[in-house]
C-alpha cells in the first residue's frame, strides 16, 4: 500500500494485515556527488515501488525519508525522530531500503536495512531501466520473504 | 388584440418557468449518480480490446507458466507503461487458462508453486494466501474469492490477453 487516498482506507481498515513499514532512505546533495544522489534516489524509489506492489496487501510504503548527506549524529537524531513516531503506529518490522552504505552503519544494529549498489540509470532506456530494477527488486523481495519467515520462527520459538 | 392572444396567464408562465428551470437544475443533480451507475457497462466497452503477449499457444502445458505483457496507459497528460502479469496454463480440456497474480486478500502477488508447503498451488506470500490450480481459494486461508481471469484471443497462433482480469462468477 502507498500513501495515498485510496490506500489509505484500506490501510486503515485492514490494519491488522499491514504489519510491515518499507521506508526508502534518499540522499540529496548539492555538490559535485548530486548526480549520483539523484541517481541513487530514483533507483531506490524504483525499487521499493516494485515491492510495495508485489506486497501491496502487507506492506506500507511510505513517501521517502529525504536527508542532506551530513554527519552520522545529524542523521541518527533525524531517523530516530521518524522511527520514534512509526513505532507508536504498532508496525511489527520496520524495513529501511537504501543504497548509501551510512545507514548500514549507524542503524542496523536496530533495524533491518536492505543496502542496495545503485546502477547507473541515466543512458537507459525504459524496457532495460524496468528489467534492471525488477531483477534488483527481485532479490530484496526475497531477502523480505526470507525476514518474515525468520521473524514467525523467532516467535513461534519464543511463544513455547 | 393583445388579450385574445394571452392563452398563458402570468401565474401559469411563472409556474412554467419554474419547473423548466427545476428539472434543470434536477437534471444537472441526477446525470452524474446515473453516469456513474452505468460507468462500469462503459469502462468494460473502453478496455475490450485484447494485447500481443510473446507467447505462442502451442508453448502453453499444462503447468502454469507466467506471462508479462506491456500496454500504454493514458492518466490525464501522464502517459504510462503497463506491465500486467498472467500465469496462463492449458486445463485437462486443453482450454487455455489466464490467471490474474492479483491476491484477492489485499492485492499482494501470488505465484506458481513458489513455497515448499504448498507445491502445485498459487501461494501469496503476505498472509499465506493460497488457491488451487484453477484458482479457486483454498477454505481456511485469507483469500475471499478465486483468482480473477484474462480473456483470451488467439491470433496467428499468438495469445492476446485483455488489459484486465475480470472477476469469476461475476457477483
Amino acid at each position: 500500500m502507498r500513501w495515498i487516498a485510496k490506500d489509505s482506507s484500506i490501510f486503515f481498515r485492514e490494519k491488522d494485515y499491514v504489519d510491515t513499514i518499507l521506508i526508502p532512505l534518499i540522499p540529496i546533495t548539492f555538490k559535485e556527488d548530486g548526480t549520483e544522489a539523484a541517481n541513487a534516489s530514483e533507483f531506490i524509489e524504483l525499487v521499493s515501488q516494485f515491492i510495495e506492489n508485489q506486497f501491496k496487501g502487507r506492506i506500507l510504503l511510505l513517501p521517502p525519508f529525504t536527508y542532506f548527506r551530513s554527519t552520522e549524529e545529524e542523521l541518527i537524531g533525524l531517523n530516530q525522530y521518524w522511527v520514534k513516531h512509526i513505532e507508536s503506529g504498532y508496525f511489527k518490522h520496520i524495513i529501511f531500503i537504501s543504497s548509501d552504505p551510512i545507514w548500514q552503519k549507524i542503524i542496523s544494529n536496530r533495524y533491518e536495512v536492505i543496502w542496495l549498489p545503485s546502477i547507473p540509470l541515466e543512458h537507459m532506456n525504459e524496457t532495460n531501466k524496468m528489467k534492471v530494477i525488477s531483477n534488483q527488486a527481485e532479490q530484496v523481495i526475497n531477502i523480505i520473504i526470507h525476514y518474515w519467515q525468520e521473524k514467525e520462527r523467532e516467535n513461534s520459538l519464543q511463544k513455547k | 388584440m393583445s388579450k385574445e392572444k394571452q392563452d398563458i396567464s402570468r401565474r401559469q408562465f411563472l409556474s412554467y418557468s419554474i419547473m423548466g428551470v427545476g428539472g434543470f437544475m434536477a437534471a444537472v443533480t441526477v446525470m452524474p449518480m446515473l453516469r456513474m451507475a452505468i460507468d462500469p457497462v462503459l469502462q468494460a466497452e473502453a478496455s475490450g480490446d485484447f494485447i500481443a503477449t510473446n507467447v505462442k499457444v502451442d508453448e502453453i502445458t499444462s503447468e502454469p507458466q507466467r506471462v508479462d505483457f506491456n500496454f500504454e496507459q493514458k492518466d490525464g497528460w501522464y502517459e504510462s507503461t503497463v506491465t500486467q502479469t498472467a500465469w496462463v496454463y492449458k486445463d485437462e480440456n486443453g482450454e487455455i487458462v489466464a490467471l490474474s497474480p492479483i491476491c484477492k486478500h489485499l492485492g499482494c502477488t501470488v505465484s506458481w508453486n513458489s513455497s515448499d508447503s504448498h507445491p502445485n498451488q498459487f501461494f501469496c506470500p503476505c498472509h499465506k494466501g493460497v488457491y488451487e490450480k484453477d484458482g479457486t481459494n483454498v477454505p481456511g486461508t485469507p483469500p475471499r474469492g478465486p483468482l480473477d481471469r484474462y480473456q483470451y484471443q488467439i491470433n496467428d497462433g499468438v495469445l492476446y490477453l485483455s488489459r484486465r482480469a475480470s472477476e469469476v462468477g461475476g457477483e
